[in-house]
């Protein structure tokens, strides 16, 4: 019998089981619109085929006696209908059989991952790739393979396998944590339900508009959203008793370390103002964020922060503790540090390219992620083919935050088109 | 289509818009669709939960041992059948509603009642007290009513929490004095002996907890003060 083949937990990806709880834990989801409606079984053979080629994907979450592990699959899994609202939670059976779920709904093929397996950029690989196979097998496309689109015929590389952090840690810790974040509130989703609204506009007008205010996309998006979450705060709580609004942004690293890993490679920044300190303009705010950017989201910086995380997971001490006393300490240290310092977190996946002889069968790529475990609202922002696509997830009744977010985009002038998983009407609500 | 709210363009055919629940004018009749299947639910989404496994196992293995070391012992159950009294009780509060996803208290705490009932007649047949009817039994039920009482008006009422909770400590300022009648009847203590200073101090807080319900500047002055 083949031995199969497991893969450490990167240094990122520890977290995650470990926080994982009874109705929540940490998914996201690329998907990728065709412009024609998805065969299942083409799909199906298109997820056999990559197979080979993402080794790293194909895996369940295993328990160990003091880690936990991802083991490799014999079975790919299986293309299943999408639900009524993204990111349906992944429990511990599902995990122990495939921590990947390939979804198709209409033109739409989608891919939801635990976070333990990959970050943003490796899952978009992947599901460009599950994309450009199935464009393959049903149309015979002939497309040029790059790092965009990986080549299913190839053998998977090395690099893309390693833990880019143990590598690229620093040789000094350092962490810097701030004060309490104010914390969006809202009536509770019976059950897992969660409300999807999707934003686009038009990726040119987005950047001009950004350039404008001094700042890349992501300081724009996040210094609007700031100033929304600021409204919100300054309605709810009495002057002077306001805390810090800050936006969690998370960084990839492949780009300042030089590294091509499928596996996560991204650190958060929790960036923001504390509201007491007097009002900001938006270019205050946007100007702010894009300095703090700038300041924060260096190699140095990174590499030491990196190094804090690194240096708890290669601890003797801690290594030699059992896995659930560990899963406990780790909790607590995340309901201490992992969220408080944040009110929302806006991921922005950037451009996403694809071989010129995909890009006419594709309509659109959206990014997706879930609701932290004490956020009831997330943002992602991905672009494609001119347009961006802003999705804000919820998991409470009030579309407030979003409400005021886009109308505020609105009244600086860009045109945005928005799409939701509830059109106004009464959807049945999962209330297991 | 658009929103002429918040200014959004709109699939056509939407009926409110999803931000602010304006409704859309439609002239055309169109029905937009969903980006998802609205039909289609996770059949399980939930794991049982680790907590309530873990409970559940400890709660029979305590079980179990206690029998076994009662069995080798005395040859017979001995003491341990107040144990497991003991222990049945303790799954049946604060185990058994752990077994679902979204327990209602309005349910779970009568059946705690009528556990805590049983339980008490039990220990006290079991030592062949005399203080069950006079004493266990009626206090032990008006705790129940009045935590049923509280759950359900602070789960179904949205406002008024502060005349619900005011309105509680008055009737269990009240209780208090009743809870030292039963005491004086069953056990032959004196009368007013510490109820009086537990109730004015119940009276008194509920009082003025009623009065921050019912008098508005009041209720925003304590809000704000207090960070509510």
């Amino acid at each position: 019998m083949e031995k199969k083949k497991w893969y450490k937990l990167d240094t990122a990806a520890l977290i995650f089981p470990a926080i994982k709880q009874h109705n929540w834990n940490n998914i996201f989801r690329v998907s990728v619109s065709l412009k024609e409606d998805v065969d299942p079984s083409v799909l199906q053979t298109a997820v056999i085929n990559l197979m080979p080629r993402f080794p790293s994907f194909y895996v369940r979450l295993r328990r160990g006696l003091f880690w936990n592990y991802l083991e490799s699959i014999d079975e790919p899994p299986v293309v299943r209908q999408d639900y009524a609202y993204p990111i349906v939670y992944m429990g511990s059976k599902e995990m122990g059989k495939c921590c990947l779920r390939i979804l198709y709904h209409r033109n739409r093929i989608a891919a939801e991952f635990f976070h333990s397996v990959s970050d943003g950029t490796g899952g978009s690989i992947y599901v460009r790739s599950l994309a450009g196979e199935y464009l393959r097998i049903k149309h015979g496309l002939k497309i040029e393979y790059d790092d965009t689109v990986l080549d299913p015929g190839e053998k998977p590389r090395i690099y893309e396998l390693e833990d880019s952090f143990s590598k690229n840690a620093g040789k000094v810790a350092g962490r810097e944590l701030g004060k309490k974040a104010f914390r969006l509130t809202g009536t509770k989703e019976p059950g897992d339900y969660k409300h999807l609204i999707t934003a686009i506009t038009d990726s040119e007008i987005l950047h001009s508009k950004a350039k404008e205010y001094g700042g890349t996309v992501t300081a724009f998006l996040a210094g609007v959203m700031l100033q929304t979450i600021m409204e919100i705060q300054s309605s709810s709580v009495p002057y002077g008793k306001e805390k810090p609004v800050r936006i969690t942004i998370p960084v990839n690293m492949r780009r300042l370390f030089g590294s091509r890993t499928l596996r996560n490679f991204v650190l958060t920044l929790n960036l923001g103002v504390d509201p007491r300190t007097g009002p900001y303009t938006l270019e205050e705010l946007v100007g702010n964020l894009t300095h703090q950017l700038a300041l924060k989201a260096t190699k140095q910086n990174m590499a030491s922060e990196i190094a804090s995380n690194v240096s708890l997971q290669k601890n003797l001490l801690i290594r030699a503790v059992p896995l659930d006393l560990k899963h406990i300490a780790m909790n607590m240290g995340y309901a201490s540090y992992g969220e408080q310092l944040g009110c929302i977190n806006i991921s922005n996946l950037g451009v996403v390219k694809c071989p010129e002889q995909m890009t006419e069968y594709i309509e659109r790529v959206e990014f997706i992620i879930g609701t932290q475990k004490t956020y009831p609202n997330n943002c992602s922002v991905a672009s494609f083919n001119g347009k961006t696509f802003i999705n804000m997830i919820r998991t409470i009744k009030e579309s407030e935050l979003e409400r005021l977010f886009l109308t505020k985009l609105v009244s600086l002038g860009l045109p945005v088109s928005v799409e939701s998983n509830d059109l106004g009407g009464e959807t049945e609500k999962c209330t297991v | 289509m658009y929103c002429v709210k918040c200014g959004v363009s709109l699939p056509d055919g939407t009926e409110k818009c999803p931000l602010c629940g304006t409704k859309v004018w439609n002239p055309e009749g169109l029905t937009a669709e969903s980006t998802f299947d609205p039909g289609r639910l996770p059949e399980k989404p939930f794991d049982r939960n680790p907590v309530a496994i873990l409970l559940t196992v400890i709660t029979v293995l305590a079980a179990i041992a206690v029998s076994v070391v009662c069995l080798v012992l005395y040859r017979n159950l001995g003491w341990s059948d107040i144990v497991l009294a003991s222990l049945l009780l303790f799954f049946t509060v604060a185990v058994f509603p752990l077994w679902f996803s979204n327990p209602n208290p309005v349910i779970f705490i009568p059946i705690d009642t009528i556990a805590l009932e049983l339980f008490l007649l039990f220990i006290c047949l079991r030592t062949g007290g005399k203080w069950f009817m006079s004493f266990a039994f009626p206090c032990a039920g008006i705790v129940g009513l009045i935590s049923t009482a509280s759950a359900a008006l602070l789960k179904y009422l949205k406002k008024g929490r502060y005349i619900v909770i005011g309105g509680l400590q008055i009737v269990l300022g009240a209780f208090c004095i009743l809870l030292e009648f039963f005491q004086h009847i069953t056990f032959d203590t004196g009368m007013f002996q510490w109820s009086l200073f537990a109730s004015i101090a119940l009276f008194v807080s509920g009082a003025f907890l009623l009065c921050v319900g019912l008098i508005r500047p009041l209720r925003d002055f304590v809000n704000r003060v207090f960070y509510l």
